[in-house]
């Protein structure tokens, strides 16, 4: 039982391997092969920049779908205040609701779940460009480097910690965590006070816990962190024009 | 047993909140696509049929929760 347990595991995370960490290692090492002196911290950013390009559709989409349940939270939970013992009068009211205004959300919880390997993978990936021997994971059609360059814009060593990083990466965090924050509200039903207080208490929190963290990772992560929150403050002002 | 798993699905709930207003680490962030959303499903599952079947309902029901659902009200 045991055994056969263990037999299952490994062959998820061989497959695990195969279909997204040797992919997305060697679009990192390809990446990077592009920029100057082969700069790792710069092909980790391009390449973050790329993966949040291919799911922009979706998250602009979900960004929407998410402002309008936020709007009507007030209304949902008035229903459920009404039909409290009834469950199909809750339903019919919700459905009703949702239809008047529009709202449909498109991927549903499946697809939070999926990116959590690709996730893994990405950051297991952000921490094997920076060793040498993983190199030999390279597909035939990629160039080898030779060797991997973690001075990122010659300055900075990925592979090592970096304050000034981690700072960084909290300072954007609070600021896109704010534009967020204010393209949620704008939409109305920011009324619940047990809700803002919570959130008003995450914004400061939340920023704390990535310098912490960013603190005591390598840089090369906390490039990625950086790069990924960047974006997102370039969607919200995306979000915020395109109303 | 139902207590922690309870607490996880309370916990993750709150938490969720954040991780979408600040859209980190992952690169989005999709809302369910059911009422009541997957969260209170499986709140209500392991209240409803105890923490083993609850929790398989609520696992299926996650895999239902997909581009190709219809969505609408679907109650443990």
């Amino acid at each position: 039982m045991v055994c056969c347990i263990s037999n299952g595991m490994s062959t998820i995370f061989a497959f695990f391997k195969v279909i997204l960490y040797i992919p997305l290692f060697n679009a990192l090492i390809f990446i990077s092969n592009f920029m100057p002196q082969h700069d790792l911290g710069l092909g980790i950013i391009v390449l973050t920049v790329v993966i949040r390009f291919l799911f922009f559709p979706l998250s602009i989409k979900s960004q929407r779908s998410q402002r309008a349940l936020n709007a009507i939270n007030p209304h949902i939970q008035a229903i459920k205040e009404k039909h409290k013992h009834d469950k199909t009068a809750q339903g019919a009211a919700m459905m009703q609701l949702y239809k008047e205004h529009n709202i449909n959300p498109v991927a549903g919880c499946l697809p939070l779940l999926i990116q959590l390997p690709i996730l893994i993978a990405l950051y297991q990936v952000f921490v094997a460009g920076l060793n040498p021997q993983s190199l030999s994971l390279l597909y035939p059609f990629v160039p080898n480097p030779g060797s991997i360059n973690p001075l990122f814009l010659g300055l900075i060593s990925i592979s090592s910690r970096n304050i000034f990083l981690a700072l960084l990466a909290g300072v954007l965090q609070f600021v896109q965590a704010k534009q967020s924050m204010a393209y949620m509200k704008s939409a109305g039903g920011g009324s619940n006070p047990q809700m803002s207080a919570l959130n008003t208490q995450m914004l400061y929190f939340f920023p704390v816990m990535i310098v912490v963290i960013g603190w005591n990772i390598q840089a090369g992560l906390i490039l990625y962190w950086i790069a990924t929150t960047l974006f997102s403050i370039g969607e919200q002002f995306y979000l915020k024009r395109s109303k | 047993m139902k207590e922690p798993i309870l607490f996880f699905i309370r916990f993750y709930r709150r938490i969720t909140v954040w991780f979408r207003l600040a859209q980190v680490p992952g690169p989005t962030y999709t809302p369910c696509r059911f009422y009541p959303p997957c969260s209170e499903y499986a709140e209500l599952a392991v209240r409803k049929y105890g923490t083993g079947k609850g929790s398989w309902k609520a696992i299926g029901r996650i895999i239902r929760c997909n581009p190709f659902a219809s969505g609408g009200v679907d109650y443990p």
